[in-house]
């Protein structure tokens, strides 16, 4: 596995193994590789989408995935591969850079991502004109190595790829954990801001691959935050509490294994992971370990069996 | 005065490898490519056979002039004139990169890692914004060979190999997709045992396609499949890179004197190669696909 | 490489390069398979030779020495490429280190020549794992006008057809002390070289479907691949260089062999051709200018040398003194003046048309300096003032 670097003592592979087997029962049809011919019927007049390309009046996959055919429109969809973004997609990103009247943000696409200064709701929340002022005091709020949360705006027709913040939601992450795992993993949906209330905690799925679990912070409260940083008071009043940070450790926790195992990362899944390694006493830092580990792959493949036995049931 | 590399390590056995055959007098060198050049050596034929039966036959005292045995038709390391050595791919070996794989063939062990697309470091070397920037950088560790020789670093040989890496896969990678960004692809030999050109082709490739790269075609390369002890005797010595699909040469290298049709002999038994490897490269990015995809969710 | 300073064609210029080649032309009215105008010129040392291939020109400069052999190859001498691409021929060349394009040049005309054994290494051995000449080519490039293999290629070959290592032999009561002979007193002799690899190059365009020979540097910057085949006029092929590219069908690339066969037996008859007409000239010279060489009967030594307490010999040895050990047993002398002034005036008459067909840069009164001073042997043979002449038998 790429993440974890696990020694596994004899039981507990024959385990894994048999866990991943018995995932693997349930073949796709459609996986290709590089270079393999996608058979389609030639009459159908289709639409070659991403990771195909044209030889010889074939159409030829370009990277190794799994062939999707939406009507008439036939794509490759990859695994692991860099981000890519479509507008509106909610992303997090680390600031690298500040350049003038913008931010550079790395965001696991294969150029960095640019956030205007315009394109963002400034601290105090009012919507007015940029001033020069607001422009050299850009480093109060982003600075580099901040974390932050996006929205994908588009691409610029220099081809640059650029980002907004127009709204209460997105902005700085702080007291929290940021995750990096294969942008796969993390499907679209509706919703990638989560609150987990009964920890506290937020859990923001950014479609990158970038999943930032931290503190609940209340939506609105960000600009008062702001202005209280130079507080100390203040700062020591806004102190994470100790059952907090646990919270946000065993879910981080929790999203390193299932990365590591490489299981799509739905809130659902992440809950269940942490309410797991609770449930059968492992301690936070045992949850990288490798029985909770071959514990998790046991019991997604149960999970999993149980659904398709619901479904077959219900038909 | 440079050494040639090759000369380096000439006098010296691969690690874990069977016992090298006395070096032939250097009196009589040419006769002994002739035996080469004629009982041709390229890969190809029958990887299957098993190690057992491999071990068995490297029993046998080895030859110590030919590379090929008259008697029993085996080579040095106990294989048939035109068998492949035992090939080894696996992706996702470094942790942070994009891409990686390691690649073996008989006792030759190379890993490469590539990391990109990403935002080009500097701006002065990318030639257009249309097209991603490739780099290669190839290493060999100081420990791949017998003569642990701490090697200066982009010495004329890596330079020369880094190049030809880094243009065989530009041949594939459909840059213009991923315009301004860059891709870096680094290899290592870990083990050198011949062929190593073409083992890092084959890691590079692999490396690639795990890091979601946009290619046209898989690139292969088989050497005419010499292993160490044969590579330093002076054997011919021929490097294909092959687009599969496309039926077309990108890479070739050959030294030492051949005629012409013996060259192209040489030349397709290495096409051969290539493409035996192609199905195997293949085969391993499928699995690993399917088990992604397996293992993602339905 | 920097590739600021590469040239880049425009658009048009990319467009109208790679039109007029589907309809088998090219920009300087050539036709897919003509080579440039090859033109070879030597200097007035031996060993030193000019190519040019139309716009583009290397210089090639062969000289040796006398080393310790590779341990494993102990009855060998060496030879080495070496390059040098100065920013005077391209903009794009980088001062200082060599670049890829250098390195990569260097490193197939050196396999073209060394791995199909084109030059006799073994009769490069004086004693063997002691002493054996390792020659050195140094190809400068001069002016970059498109495909400096070949041409690079082809100015290694000239100089190494021209070169000629002093004479020596092994003597002394270990049958181990080498001696160096004097050019002037014994024939340097030429290197054995057994055939002639040439580099030919083709570019490859369109996917693969259009080629050309000897491509020009703006045929150079629209191509999608090149392959050098070195490969002499007997049709065995040397070397051949493919880095990664377009890809081309195998059959189109035993075509490529095939016509590259037939340029390079061309190339080979002009090669043999300019280097005839030059070893002609300078034997001419030499039979005219020393008249008296038949009374030189001397077989003695000239330049002792003997092994230093490392083991290397002392080639390069500046001290001053004539230390008895390092000389050979005769009395010392210097020439005889009136004999020099006997060969002057001859020289000066007799040589204006050889230079001329040689291309000789010099003027004949250059000759007597020449006779003094060791040609393109510098490293080989001691200085001057330790060169010690026996005294002439001439009763």
């Amino acid at each position: 596995m790429r993440d974890l670097q696990l020694s596994l003592n004899q039981t507990q592979r024959v385990r894994l193994e048999a866990a991943l087997d018995e995932l693997q029962t349930v073949a796709p049809a459609a996986a290709v590789t590089v270079a393999d011919t996608i058979p389609v019927n030639d009459e159908d007049n289709i639409l070659k989408g991403h990771g195909t390309s044209d030889q010889d009046g074939e159409v030829v996959a370009t990277l190794c995935g799994v062939v999707e055919r939406v009507n008439k429109l036939v794509y490759v969809r990859t695994l692991r591969a860099r981000y890519k973004p479509e507008v509106g997609d909610i992303i997090v990103g680390r600031v690298i850079e500040i350049a003038p009247k913008r931010w550079r943000l790395e965001i696991n696409f294969s150029q960095d991502a640019v956030l205007m200064l315009s394109s963002m709701n400034l601290p105090d929340g009012i919507q007015r004109r940029r001033t020069a002022v607001d422009e050299l005091n850009m480093r109060t709020i982003f600075e580099e190595n901040d974390v932050i949360c996006a929205e994908v705006r588009g691409f610029q027709h220099d081809g640059s790829l650029h980002l907004q913040a127009r709204s209460q939601k997105y902005g700085k992450l702080e007291r929290g954990q940021l995750l990096v795992v294969p942008a796969y993993l993390v499907k679209r949906r509706k919703q990638h801001f989560h609150h987990l209330e009964q920890y506290d905690v937020d859990l923001i799925l950014g479609c990158n691959g970038f999943i930032w679990v931290g503190e609940h912070v209340v939506v609105g409260e960000n600009a008062n935050m702001m202005e209280n940083k130079l507080n100390l008071s203040a700062e020591v009043e806004n102190f994470t509490p100790l059952e907090t940070r646990k919270h946000i450790c065993r879910l981080a926790n929790a999203v390193r294994v299932l990365s590591a195992l490489g299981f799509t990362l739905t809130v659902e899944l992440i809950i269940e992971t942490a309410e797991a390694s609770v449930s059968s006493n492992i301690e936070i830092n045992n949850m990288l370990g490798a029985e909770f580990y071959v514990q998790t792959a046991e019991r997604e493949v149960k999970r999993r069996a149980d659904l398709l036995r619901k479904k077959s049931g219900a038909r | 005065m440079p050494l040639s590399p090759r000369r380096l390590t000439a006098s010296l056995a691969p690690l874990h490898s069977p016992p090298p055959p006395r070096q032939p007098p250097s009196s009589a060198p040419q006769k002994t490519r002739r035996a080469t050049t004629h009982e041709l050596i390229a890969g190809g034929g029958n990887p299957s056979l098993s190690r057992q039966q491999r071990l068995g036959e490297r029993g046998r005292a080895p030859p110590a002039m030919e590379y090929v045995n008259p008697l029993t038709g085996f080579r040095v390391d106990g294989r048939r004139p035109n068998e492949m050595r035992q090939l080894k791919g696996e992706v996702g070996v470094v942790a942070r990169a994009d891409g990686s794989a390691l690649f073996e063939m008989g006792n030759t062990r190379v890993i490469a890692a590539v990391y990109g697309p990403r935002e080009v470091q500097n701006k002065g070397q990318q030639v257009n914004s249309k097209d991603a920037l490739v780099r290669c950088e190839y290493r060999m560790a100081d420990f791949s060979t017998g003569d642990r020789r701490r090697k200066p670093k982009g010495d004329r040989r890596s330079t020369e190999i880094s190049l030809v890496i880094r243009q065989t896969m530009e041949a594939s990678i459909l840059t213009h997709l991923m315009p301004r960004s860059q891709i870096d692809i680094f290899v290592q030999v870990l083990q050198a045992d011949g062929g190593t050109r073409a083992a890092c082709i084959n890691a590079a490739t692999l490396a690639l396609a795990d890091a979601g790269i946009p290619m046209r075609d898989i690139v292969t390369s088989c050497s005419a499949d010499l292993n160490y002890i044969e590579d330093s005797a002076g054997g011919p010595d021929v490097t294909v890179g092959f687009l599969t699909k496309m039926d077309k040469v990108t890479l070739l290298q050959m030294d030492a004197k051949l005629p012409m049709d013996t060259f192209e002999t040489v030349m397709d038994l290495a096409i051969e190669g290539c493409k035996a490897i192609a199905n195997y490269i293949r085969e391993v990015l499928l699995e690993n696909t399917r088990r992604l995809e397996c293992q993602r969710d339905h | 490489m920097d590739h600021h300073q590469r040239w880049h064609p425009t658009v048009n210029e990319r467009e109208f390069i790679e039109r007029a080649l589907q309809s088998d032309l090219r920009v300087d009215g050539r036709r897919p398979f003509d080579f440039r105008r090859l033109k070879i010129l030597f200097g007035r040392e031996d060993g030193s030779a000019e190519v040019q291939l139309g716009d583009t020109r290397v210089m090639g400069y062969a000289t040796a020495q006398l080393v310790q052999p590779y341990k494993d190859r102990p009855n060998e001498g060496t030879l080495a490429i070496f390059t040098e691409f100065s920013p005077m021929a391209d903009p794009a060349f980088e001062p200082g280190r060599p670049g890829e394009s250098a390195i990569e040049l260097g490193r197939v005309v050196d396999r073209g020549l060394r791995e199909s054994r084109a030059v006799d290494m073994e009769s490069l051995c004086v004693v063997a794992g002691k002493h054996v000449w390792s020659v050195r080519v140094d190809l400068h490039i001069l002016d970059n006008g498109g495909n400096l293999i070949d041409a690079a290629n082809i100015a290694a070959l000239a100089a190494l057809s021209t070169f000629r290592r002093p004479e020596c032999t092994v003597g002394g009561e270990d049958g181990q002390q080498v001696t160096v002979h004097d050019p002037e007193v014994r024939d340097p002799l030429p290197l054995t070289i057994h055939h002639l690899p040439i580099a030919v190059t083709f570019a490859y365009f369109g996917e693969g479907n259009i080629m050309v020979i000897d491509p020009t540097y703006k045929e150079e910057a629209v191509m999608g691949g090149r392959m050098t085949a070195t490969i002499n006029s007997n049709g065995d092929v040397c070397s051949i260089q493919k880095a990664g590219g377009e890809g081309v069908m195998s059959s189109v690339i035993m075509q490529c062999l095939r016509i590259a066969s037939v340029k390079a037996a061309d190339i080979t008859s002009k090669i043999k051709n300019e280097v005839n007409s030059y070893t002609s000239a300078k034997a001419l010279q030499k039979v005219k200018r020393l008249p008296a060489s038949a009374l030189k009967k001397d077989n003695a030594p000239d330049v002792a040398m003997k092994e230093s307490s490392d083991g290397a010999l002392e080639t390069q040895s500046t001290k001053p003194s004539s230390d008895g050990q390092q000389i050979d047993k005769e009395p010392p002398s210097v020439v005889e003046d009136n004999k020099q002034e006997d060969v002057e005036p001859m020289l000066s008459e007799c040589n204006p048309e050889a230079q001329s067909e040689s291309r000789l840069t010099a003027g004949g009164s250059d000759e007597t300096q020449e006779a003094i001073s060791p040609k393109s042997l510098k490293d080989a043979v001691k200085p001057k003032h330790k060169i010690k002449k026996k005294q002439h038998s001439k009763s």
